[in-house]
This record gives C-alpha cells, sequence and structure tokens, in this order.
C-alpha cells in the first residue's frame, strides 16, 4: 500500500462529503486583513456620518453666521429629538403626542436646549409666535396645539413666561419652527403616503426685518415660489375678535419644504398657519389663488 | 442558470443542451480542478470535455443526487487514469507531495484485511465522518481537490499554520483509524 493508493482511493468517498466539502462556507470566512480593512471603513464612515450629523446640528461654531448657510434647513436640536420621538411613536403605533404648554415643561426644554449649545451673548429678539393653548387636530399639516416651547439650537432664547423666540432667519435661509419640523420628522419616518403635501405659510424677512404680508416684496416673492410650483392661496385668519384678515398660505410636499428654495434675498419662518386661537386653518380649493401674474 | 435536477431532465431526455448547461454550471469549477491536477491546459480542457461526455453516457440510467460530486469524480478518476498514463508509472512531480503525506498514514502494511479501493473509499468516508466539518472539508480540499495550504487557508479565512496543524492532526487519527480497523491495500 502506497500514497499514491490511499490518494487513488479518495475517489471512493462518498459524493454527500465531497460536496459538502465544495459547497461548505464557516461563518469567519473573512480572513483577517478583510475583517480589519472593513472595520477601519466602517469606522471612518461612522466619523464621517457623525461629523456630518454635528455640522448640521450646528454643534460646531455655534456662531449665528456659521449656524445657517444660505439656502440651507437649519436644523434644531429639537428637530433631531423629534425625530426620535416619532420614531418611537411609530415603534408603537400610537398617535403623536403634544408637548406640554406649561411653563415647567417650557423650562426644562429651555434647560435642555441651553445645556446643549448655548450661546450666552444670543441676543433676544421680539419674534415669533408662540401660541396658548388651543384645540388639537389630528389632521396632517393641523398636528395640534403645541405650544413653541423648543428653541431653536442655536440661537437660543426663552424667556421666563415660556413662550419661545426664534431668531430671524438671515437671508437665504429658512426655519421650520418646533411643531412644523415634527411632522416633517413623522411623516419622514412614517412615509405616510396620504398626506403628500403640508398647509404652511412663512413669514418673510429682509436681513433681519419681518415684511409684512401686503408688502410688494413679500407679494413678488409669493409669485416667485408660485411660478417655481408652490401652490399658494389666500386663506382666511380669524382674529379672537373675530374679524378676519388674509394670509398668503401654501401646500408643500415634504421635499419641498426640506429643500425650500429660499431666495438669497430674504429669510423664511415656515409655520402652519393658524387662527389666533390656535385652530389650524384648513385648504380652501376655492380660496383666491396669489402669486400669480394677473391677466390684464 | 438550471438547477442539478433540471439538468438532470435534460440529460433523461438526451437533450444535447444537457451537456451546455452542465458547462455553464460547473464547467468552472471542474477545470480549475484538472488544472490544479495537471497543470496543462489543453489536457485539462480533455478532460472536462471527457467528463461531460462520460455524464452523457451514464445518465440515464444513473440519476445522481449530489450531480456536482458525481461530475468532479468523473473528472477525477480520469484525471488519474490521464496522470497514471502521461507519467508511465512514475508518480508525477506535482502530486508527490500529497501522496507522501498521505504514506504516512498507512499502517504497517502486513495486515490481514486488504481492501481494494472502493471498500477503501468507504472506510475512509466513514472515518471522515467521524471527524468535525472543518477537519473533514479541511482534509478534502487538500486530498480530494488537490488545493495548496495558502488556497484553503484563504478560501476559509483561516491561518495556514491552523491548515497544517489540522491537516497532521487528521492524518494521524487516519493511520489510528486504519490501524484500529486493521485495514490494508
Amino acid at each position: 500500500m502506497t500514497g499514491k493508493d490511499l490518494f487513488a482511493s479518495l475517489n471512493y468517498v462518498d459524493d454527500a462529503l465531497i460536496e459538502e466539502a465544495e459547497t461548505y462556507a464557516p461563518a469567519r470566512i473573512l480572513p483577517l486583513r478583510s475583517v480589519r480593512r472593513a472595520g477601519a471603513l466602517a469606522a471612518c464612515i461612522c466619523v464621517l456620518v457623525g461629523l456630518t450629523a454635528a455640522i448640521r446640528l450646528g454643534l460646531f461654531g455655534g456662531g449665528k453666521n456659521e449656524a445657517m448657510d444660505s439656502g440651507t434647513v437649519m436644523y434644531t436640536e429639537s428637530f433631531a429629538e423629534s425625530e426620535a420621538a416619532c420614531a418611537e411613536e411609530t415603534e408603537t403605533e400610537e398617535e403623536m403626542p403634544e408637548i406640554e404648554t406649561g411653563e415647567g415643561a417650557a423650562d426644562t426644554e429651555k434647560e435642555d436646549a441651553l445645556a446643549a449649545n448655548t450661546t450666552t451673548d444670543a441676543q433676544p429678539t421680539d419674534k415669533p409666535v408662540a401660541k396658548e393653548d388651543g384645540e388639537g387636530e389630528d389632521a396632517a399639516g393641523s398636528v395640534s396645539d403645541v405650544k413653541y416651547v423648543i428653541l431653536n439650537q442655536a440661537f437660543p432664547d426663552m424667556q421666563n413666561d415660556g413662550n419661545v423666540r426664534y431668531a430671524e432667519p438671515e437671508n437665504g435661509s429658512f426655519i421650520m419652527d418646533e411643531e412644523l419640523q415634527r411632522t416633517v420628522g413623522q411623516l419622514a419616518l412614517t412615509h405616510m403616503s396620504g398626506v403628500p403635501r403640508l398647509l404652511v405659510s412663512f413669514d418673510l424677512y429682509n436681513n433681519g426685518e419681518k415684511l409684512d404680508t401686503d408688502s410688494a416684496e413679500y407679494s413678488e416673492e409669493v409669485g416667485r415660489l408660485a411660478q417655481i410650483g408652490y401652490e399658494f392661496r389666500s386663506l382666511t385668519v380669524e382674529h379672537k375678535d373675530k374679524s378676519v384678515r388674509t394670509q398668503p398660505c401654501f401646500l408643500a410636499s415634504l421635499s419641498q419644504l426640506k429643500m425650500f428654495e429660499a431666495s438669497e434675498a430674504f429669510g423664511y419662518f415656515i409655520y402652519f398657519p393658524k387662527n389666533e386661537d390656535g385652530t389650524p386653518l384648513e385648504w380652501d380649493d376655492t380660496a383666491e389663488l396669489c402669486g400669480l401674474p394677473t391677466v390684464e | 442558470m438550471l438547477n442539478d435536477e433540471q439538468i438532470l431532465d435534460l440529460y433523461w431526455a438526451r437533450d444535447d443542451a444537457a451537456i451546455e448547461r452542465t458547462s455553464e454550471k460547473y464547467g468552472g469549477q471542474l477545470e480549475r480542478l484538472a488544472d490544479r491536477m495537471l497543470r496543462a491546459k489543453e489536457d485539462a480542457e480533455e478532460c472536462v470535455n471527457d467528463t461531460y461526455l462520460g455524464a452523457w453516457n451514464s445518465i440515464p440510467p444513473t440519476r445522481p443526487v449530489h450531480f456536482f460530486a458525481y461530475l468532479a469524480k468523473l473528472c477525477r478518476s480520469l484525471i488519474c487514469n490521464k496522470l497514471d498514463w502521461m507519467n508511465a508509472g512514475k508518480r508525477r512531480a506535482e502530486l508527490l507531495p500529497l501522496t507522501d503525506e498521505l504514506a504516512a498514514c498507512i499502517p504497517d502494511p502486513v495486515s490481514d484485511r486488504v481492501l481494494d479501493a472502493k471498500e477503501l473509499g468507504a472506510a475512509l468516508s466513514a472515518f471522515l465522518r467521524t471527524l468535525p466539518q472543518e477537519s473533514r472539508v479541511i482534509f478534502l480540499r487538500r486530498y480530494w481537490y488537490t488545493e495548496s495550504v495558502k488556497e484553503i487557508a484563504d478560501r476559509y479565512g483561516i491561518g495556514e499554520s491552523k491548515v497544517k496543524t489540522t491537516l497532521f492532526r487528521v492524518r494521524q487519527k487516519l493511520r489510528t483509524y486504519l490501524e484500529k480497523e486493521e485495514i490494508a491495500i
């Protein structure tokens, strides 16, 4: 008997064993070198993702001019938090909870925001728009009587009464209020196909100064946006004394909101339009179109 | 790409496409096996083509359960015959290390029990089934598929030293097994 004989007799080994040797794939199939390379690559990706998130959240710099790039969304910490909250809500299939409106809650939010990234020299502004309690609705685009208690991360500034003040959006940038951010975040996570567009409105700023909705600049800007696809109508806003006024409002898809085509000449503060009692406006197909050129 | 059963159906239907489909699915693996053992491209191609012919002639009546293993055995058998013919009784240099390694497994040739190759193959199958799967496939990749230690290490993502150690231990166990079974050729 020789080694050659033994080698030849291997040809009579069971077919199943031959096939097993051909198809066997151990769990640790990757060579150690490949694993190390993959690990290094994964670490690089994590660092890049982290840096990107940090930059978008404005964690670097924190200054007003650094935080808001021209034509981009200024994401706030509250936006990130609301996305996480929405993810949890999606898992539990619960309704989106409302934000607490009490002063205590507001103070807590304020402290968190300030702890996260405070610019102590941020100047208070006389802008925004904290709402008092109102009736909530579950329709998309009219989430609830959310009080604007979470503030823009780059410019934290809250008053003792719990109301939130947003900084004026710089030219070429836009800010979505917290309620709108929550909704956008939730829709992006849940892929709700039934809510393709949101009913929103905006305040327009030029070099930090709010422009009146009746101003020529505001009208021209509505016209520009209408021409690039945003559908505007003049909706009626009801005051507490039951008097009314009209306000240009528009429908926007998620992508239109996220990549809002801000003009370099203006800053935008976008929000869900509401009556003074906090109830959301409703879209009215019969309302007067606005922003379209007048036919002579 | 057809599955094995569909290809076998072609053989049983005597459809010429059976050869083409077989080549398409397993041609690469068979050519690599022949290349490794013969080290000559033309000879390897000839063996692979003879494998297809052998399959065509034997299916039907045979209907192998493990189609690739069936083809690979046909191919390996043809390769061994080719090597014998080419070397006119001398062992081929490339296979010397393999046969020398296996020679270490052979117990005392003086034995009451002498088996032919087929019986020894069955005994080897029984022995291999006693091994852990990893050891078994490493042994077969080395001595059945004639892969180098480095090729096996790369294939399974392990070190060459582990492959060598595994092979050494399996050979030791095989020798013990053959001694215990009082098997000689």
